[in-house]
């Protein structure tokens, strides 16, 4: 592929979508915002098809590792079997017009299996919460003292024991979090908005190339 | 046909004004510092610097680097981001001889990742070691995505840990999954709820906007440098207009906040 086709004509196309979707924000006009809304909508298709590629390349990958006899194969041979439950499924439907009635069974997988999954991995979470605040919570230097003392006042004005100790403990860490917490958090979300202008621009001019897979 | 009455809305000539400002200042920058006419100093970024470091001590242990954008899709800014890092560090894993993991979440992010590390590979002369086997699409599920990526990090005994790009609740899992595998930990995301746990538990973070201006500091091109040149112009106007701002809306001069629809 020439240069032209792998970096220009996509740099050109993304800094016309570009305008065209700054215009939308900056204008009001039906017909213009009504166009945008549908380049919106096309963007999402596309990102339907993405899903689309990205099965293939994943199902090429299974694929050539189990010819390859690579080790745990096991994820490969139960995506290739997933697929073929797509594939009869589709094949149901097109050839014999029956339509999919594994709607009884998508759920018993979803709620038997997915659900509890991710309930167990989000309830790490609290343990690992522990561990990384025992780590943090130390004394060693006047910030991490800081740390310390913030983090105690506020989890003692948000429970009800810190209240029974002094009545004054819940207006403090209401105001640690809704004064200085507030004050650095729009700190980083402005410094991140400002940044994200400059790399929309830089990715307009074609010097930000990661975007189309190309680096240099 | 266009209805100029329709266009105005509240503050619309502040945001058209600060929008065309904003564009502006960034093309001054750019031009000025293509031009030659300033030369900014960036200041260092810590974690960007230690990125080599990473690098070298997985080479030293004959172990390899995990490298993941996240939960973003390929649109999400921080995504971007991390990929042109990602970019960079395929590169000189391909170089050192260094195995290099790269996992995602959003399939819309794979078919541009798979041809920066193919390209990566290809730049380091070494197109052959390319393996796309470990390009990674573990799951568009957040927790399953986690689960996949802490398997890989414990059981690959990873030595460099990356996490540049999108995370939500997931980032501590990561963090502490690297922890426990021993690996150096280079963090970055604008999220600022998962900041502070990265910061706890990672020995680098790269906070908000550090994570977006990294591809242009590691470029060191001209036209890029200028671009966060433009970037701290608009701050130092934003900061002087919020500072004016307030003390007018104090005294009871409203003008300015309706102008610019705050």
């Amino acid at each position: 592929m020439s240069v032209v086709v792998k970096r220009y004509i996509p740099i050109v196309i993304l800094a016309g979508l570009a305008l065209f979707s700054a215009g939308d924000t900056l204008l009001l006009e039906p017909t213009y915002n009504s166009l945008a809304t549908s380049g919106r909508s096309a963007s999402a298709v596309i990102s339907a098809f993405a899903v689309g590629l990205s099965v293939m390349l994943l199902s090429r990958n299974h694929a050539r590792r189990i010819m390859r006899k690579r080790t745990v194969v096991e994820s490969s041979v139960l995506l290739i079997c997933l697929w073929s439950m797509l594939v009869v499924g589709f094949f149901r439907f097109v050839v014999y017009g029956i339509r999919p009635s594994g709607d009884y069974m998508v759920q018993r997988l979803f709620n038997g299996i997915v659900a509890p999954g991710d309930s167990t991995i989000y309830a790490i979470l609290a343990f690992f919460i522990a561990s990384a605040a025992y780590r943090a919570f130390r004394a060693r230097t006047i910030e991490a003292t800081i740390l310390l003392v913030a983090g105690i006042v506020v989890m003692l004005g948000k429970a009800p024991i810190g209240e029974l100790l002094w009545g004054g403990l819940p207006d403090v860490s209401n105001w640690i979090l809704n004064v200085i917490n507030t004050a650095g958090s729009r700190v980083i979300l402005m410094s991140a908005i400002l940044a994200m202008i400059a790399l929309y621009i830089r990715i307009i001019l074609g010097y930000e190339r990661g975007w189309m897979g190309r680096g240099d | 046909m266009f209805d100029a009455t329709l266009s105005i809305r509240s503050g619309y000539y502040g945001s058209l004004l600060m929008f065309i400002v904003a564009i502006g200042i960034i093309g001054l920058g750019i031009y000025l510092t293509v031009k030659g006419v300033l030369k900014p100093k960036i200041r260092r970024l810590p974690g960007i610097d230690a990125l080599d470091e990473s690098i070298g001590r997985a080479t030293e242990l004959g172990r390899p680097v995990h490298f993941t954008v996240g939960i973003g899709t390929i649109s999400n800014v921080q995504v971007i981001a991390g990929l042109s890092i990602a970019g960079y560090v395929a590169r000189r894993c391909a170089e050192l001889g260094v195995r290099f993991f790269f996992t995602f979440s959003e399939p819309t992010v794979q078919p541009a990742a798979l041809d920066l590390i193919r390209e990566a590979y290809t730049l380091a002369g070494k197109p052959e070691d390319f393996s796309p086997d470990n390009v990674m699409w573990l799951s568009d599920r957040q927790f399953s995505f986690a689960t996949g990526v802490m398997g890989l990090v414990v059981r690959e005994k990873v030595a460099a840990n990356l996490l540049l790009g999108y995370f939500a609740a997931e980032s501590l899992i990561f963090s502490e999954a690297g922890y426990r595998a021993g690996a150096i930990q280079i963090a970055g995301t604008t999220n600022s709820y998962q900041i502070p746990f990265f910061i706890t538990t990672c020995d680098y973070t790269l906070i908000s906007e550090e994570l977006i201006t990294a591809g242009a500091y590691m470029s060191q091109e001209k036209g890029q440098i200028g671009t966060i040149l433009g970037q701290d112009y608009i701050r130092v106007i934003g900061l002087a207009l919020m500072g004016i701002g307030s003390i007018l809306y104090v005294i009871g001069i409203k003008t300015l906040t309706q102008w610019l629809g705050v």
